[in-house]
Order: structure tokens, then sequence, then C-alpha cells
């Protein structure tokens, strides 16, 4: 009987540890999707042209994708495309300050102020945005002319992000 | 009995006449300003791309500061002016950057009267500190400026700075402007009065618990996209630019100026 009583406690024991350990992994917070980007900045990005004009022809970049390559105009602003299907609160991390000029949510052009570096890498992502894309809709990234040929972006979702404004 | 109370009184009174210790005393610290440079507007050389494809090319880029302030957030409903969050603009207002709001309905509105609006018109920033600058800062050279001169003492009472401004003066650019709508380079020359502040946030307490001595130091980088939205080729007037104090040009670019970047720390 003593035998089965320290049996049924060992059980208890482990069981309650498991559902311990359990209850940690539940309230685990997600990790920084900024901090998460400095791992992904290693990657070279799928490559893709802006294109010139604000319409469909701009190429789509999705959220919680891979990294994207951009090729931009020296001379022109150029445009890239995000399809949204309900509110939703993204981070768009960049590895060339400035090459960001706006956001426009179809034809109207929508608040858009840089947050600074990243600050898990900030040498590496020296600009990101906290992007409020309210609306389901097209939004559009308008990259302006740059003296550099290509930019690396990301755009994840903004869960998990926090960071001092 | 008296009379050996007397020096002991004596003493008191001495010590409470004479200037009190504050909670934290400020040294010298610095300025610097600069152009921003290494971004996608960088065209090396001190040559900057515009967002209407036209390069220009500094031979002087001046930013001149008065002052210095630390300032500290007064009034009986500060709690609710302190849930203001640049990053968040309040109801009625598009944009917060650069210690500025943009009303929906286009007025621009300090940070200060944004918090005093929120918390009904009762809390007001109040100078603790001020530093007199005076002098035009070289930004193509990182030029740096002393900030000491402290008034109305380096004695800091138990106080929050919350928050750090910087008062501008005038703006000075030489540059010469080429590419984009302009069939040659025409040379631009600037010389623009300013009465706009950049502030910085900062929450930092004043008391017996921190440091004894603290340093001022403050950083202010002037963004590669200066001249964004400036058209030059409608500007250009034979082979030269003027941008006068008062037009729509001069808004444009006193407005990009608004976007510098300032770190403070103390």
């Amino acid at each position: 009987m003593r035998d089965s009583n320290r049996c049924a406690q060992c059980v208890l024991t482990a069981l309650l540890g498991c559902c311990a350990a359990c209850g940690d992994d539940g309230n685990a917070e997600p990790p920084d999707p900024a901090e998460a980007a400095c791992v992904e900045v290693d990657e070279a990005g799928h490559p893709i042209t802006a294109s010139s004009t604000r319409d469909d022809a701009a190429p789509e970049i999705e959220i919680g994708a891979e990294p994207y390559a951009v090729r931009v105009s020296p001379d022109d602003p150029t445009f890239v495309r995000v399809e949204v299907a309900e509110d939703t609160a993204a981070l768009l991390l960049v590895d060339t300050t400035d090459a960001v000029a706006a956001l426009y949510h179809g034809p109207d052009e929508e608040p858009l102020e840089s947050a600074g570096a990243d600050e898990f890498c900030p040498e590496e992502i020296p600009e990101h945005f906290d992007l409020d894309l309210h609306q389901p809709g097209t939004y559009f990234i308008e990259l302006g002319p740059s003296a550099v040929p290509e930019v690396w972006l990301l755009l994840s979702g903004a869960e998990g992000h926090a960071h001092a404004h | 009995m008296r009379r050996a109370l007397l020096p002991l009184l004596l003493c008191l009174a001495g010590c409470t006449l004479e200037p009190g210790q504050g909670f934290a005393t400020l040294e010298r610290g610095e300025l610097r300003a600069e152009l921003a440079r290494g971004g996608a507007r960088d065209l090396g050389d001190d040559a900057v791309l515009t967002d209407l494809g036209y390069h220009v090319r500094l031979a002087r880029a001046r930013v001149h500061v008065g002052s210095f302030t630390l300032l500290e957030l007064l009034g009986s409903t500060a709690a609710e002016s302190s849930s203001f969050d640049p990053a968040h603009p309040p109801a009625g207002y598009t944009l917060c950057h650069g210690g500025h709001c943009h009303a929906e309905d286009g007025s621009l509105h300090s940070y200060e009267e944004v918090q005093a609006a929120l918390a009904g018109g009762s809390v007001s920033f109040e100078p603790v500190v001020s530093m007199e600058v005076g002098r035009g800062l070289d930004l193509l050279r990182a030029a740096s400026a002393p900030l000491d001169g402290f008034a109305p003492s380096a004695e800091l009472p138990r106080s929050t700075i919350d928050r750090a401004e910087l008062q501008l003066e005038r703006l000075e650019i030489e540059a010469t402007v080429s590419e984009g709508e302009l069939e040659q380079p025409v040379e631009l020359a600037l010389d623009l009065p300013l009465s706009e502040r950049l502030s910085q946030t900062l929450g930092r307490s004043i008391d017996r618990d921190g440091k004894a001595t603290l340093r001022p130091r403050a950083r202010l980088r002037v963004p590669a996209t200066l001249f964004d939205g400036l058209d030059f080729a409608g500007l250009a007037a034979e082979a030269s630019i003027a941008i006068e104090e008062g037009s729509e040009s001069a808004g444009v670019l006193i407005e990009s100026l608004l976007g510098s970047g300032l770190e403070v720390t103390l």
C-alpha cells in the first residue's frame, strides 16, 4: 500500500512538473521579430524589381515571408505592394537608411515615420518602420531614388515587437 | 547657556544662507551636429540625392543653435498628458515627429501644446536649466560646441527632466544642384532664419539616488533627405536658386529639417 502511495506520488509530481512546463511554454512571449530579423539579414533576399508605377504592376511583398532584395531606381521613386486582408500591424526592416520614402493605402498617403535602427543589430538594419495597416486592401511602399542599386527589406508581423519611442 | 547657543545658531543660519548644493551637478557637455551620411541618398563627396532625382553637392551647410534646454513637465494632471506617445498620435493628429504634430486640419502643434491639450491645458514644460550655444555648427564636418554656461545654475533641483530641447536659429546652405529636371548645374544659396525647436523625451529623475554629476551630450543628425520635395528646376532663375524666408519652399525645407534626429544623454 505504501509502495502504491509512493508510486502515485511520483506520478502526480511528474504530471505537475509536466503541466508547469506546459504552462511556461503557454505563457512565453513570442520572440521580437526585430531580433529574428538580425539572423535573416544575412540572407540575400528574394530578388524583385520595384515598379515605376503605383499600381498592380508593383511586385507584391508578403508579411512574414522571406526577405527581399529590391532593385530600385537611381532617378525616380519606385513601388512595392502589400496586400492586407484585415487590420494588421507589421514591421518593415531595411538595410539602408532613407530608402523608404512613403506609404500609400490605395491612392491615399498614410503617415510614416522611421522608428530608427533595429536595436538588436543597428549596423545591419539601420532603419525600421512600425506599419499600422488598419484597412483591408492594397498598400504601396514608395522607395525613393537611391544611390545604392538594391535594398534589402523584410516585412514581419509586429507581434512581440516593442521598443521605447 | 545663551552664549553657548549663539555660535550654533549663527552657524545654522550661515548654512541656510549659503548657495545650496543641488541634487545633481551638471558638468560641461557637448553638442555635435552633422549631416547623416551613408544611406540611400548619399552620393559621396558631400552630395545627396533628392526624392525628385536632383543631386545637391554641398559646399556649406551650417545650422545655428541658440540654446539647449532641459525641461520638466509641471501641472496637476501631468499623468494624463504623459500618456502622449509621438509614435501613436492622439485623435485629431495624423503624425507627430521632430517635436511637433500635424493636426488633421493641416496646422502644426508642438508636443507641449498637444500634451497641454490632452491634459485640459493645465500642464506646461518649464525650464530646469538652459545652456547658451549661440553659434553655427558645420554639418559637413560634424562640428561640436560646448554645453556649459548653465543658467540659472549647474546645481539641479530635485526634479524630473522630461524633455531636452534645441532652439534652432538659422540654416545656411551653399550648394550646386544638378540632374533631375535641370539642364545644367545651378547654384543654391540660402540663409533662413529659424524659430523652431527640436526636442527629445527623456524622463530622467534628479534625486539623491541618481548620479551626483551629469554631463549633457546632444547629437543632432540632419537627414540626407533635407532637400526632398524641392523642385529645383521650377525654382531656378538663370544660373541660381534662391529660397526666400516665408516661401513655400522654405516651409518644405524647414519641415525636413525638423525631421532631424536629436539624441540626448545625461
